[in-house]
């Protein structure tokens, strides 16, 4: 299985993502987008703040995604870190598997993983000038 | 031993740095006592909940000289 994994500000094109994860054995590719939104909680949000712990977050997601071996044959990840403004890509999950039960399992899973094992943090701030980690 | 400590989001902004080389009259100490330690030391609250990794890990337990410990508040879903 194939992985790459990019945490940083700049968030790949679709095209990137789907030539990654293009397999001639692969019947299905799975891609979650997540972006900011402008409304959280009822409050009108300007911007995100994403911070992470690179080195950790790429040695555990490694150690987690060893039990992807049958079927699934290429794991895209991309973790957006610093400020980003609303609309931008916060998280993009890609998979290619043999058929789509794997790939939409395979996705959630590592989107779960991602959210509430993982040392990544967003701070919210909103128009009214206020700011708050989430 | 030598310790370097990094600190992460909430963390970082309560305790006013990125990081800093702690000195402890130890040979080795495990996860759960180091906890209370860093507390203490960087005046943190009792109730203050954070997680730390041990070189990059989560699943590690005993720090040793020379390790890096990050500090990490609660992950509440990036």
């Amino acid at each position: 299985m194939e992985v790459r994994i990019i945490i940083n500000k700049n968030s790949p094109s679709l095209e990137e993502v789907k030539n990654f994860l293009r397999e001639k054995k692969a019947g299905a590719i799975f891609i979650f987008n997540g972006a900011v939104r402008s409304v959280n909680d009822g409050k009108e949000v300007e911007k995100l703040e994403y911070e992470v712990d690179k080195e950790t977050v790429e040695n555990e997601l490694k150690k987690f995604l060893k039990k992807y071996k049958k079927n699934v044959y290429k794991i895209f990840i991309y973790q957006a870190e610093g400020i980003l403004p609303v609309g931008e890509d916060t998280i993009i999950i890609g998979v290619s598997s043999e058929s789509r039960k794997e790939a939409f399992s395979a996705c959630e899973e590592i989107l779960e993983f991602m959210k509430h094992k993982l040392p990544v943090w967003k701070k919210e701030y909103y128009k009214n000038g206020k700011n708050h980690w989430l | 031993m030598l310790i370097k400590i990094k600190f992460f989001g909430e963390l970082k902004e309560k305790i006013g740095k990125r990081s800093e080389v702690l000195e402890i009259e130890r040979t080795s100490i495990k996860k759960e006592e180091l906890i209370p330690f860093l507390k203490k030391t960087f005046g943190l609250s009792e109730n203050e909940i954070f997680n730390i990794a041990i070189n990059n890990s989560l699943s590690k337990k005993e720090i040793k000289n020379g390790d890096t410990v990050s500090l990490h508040p609660i992950y509440r879903g990036g």
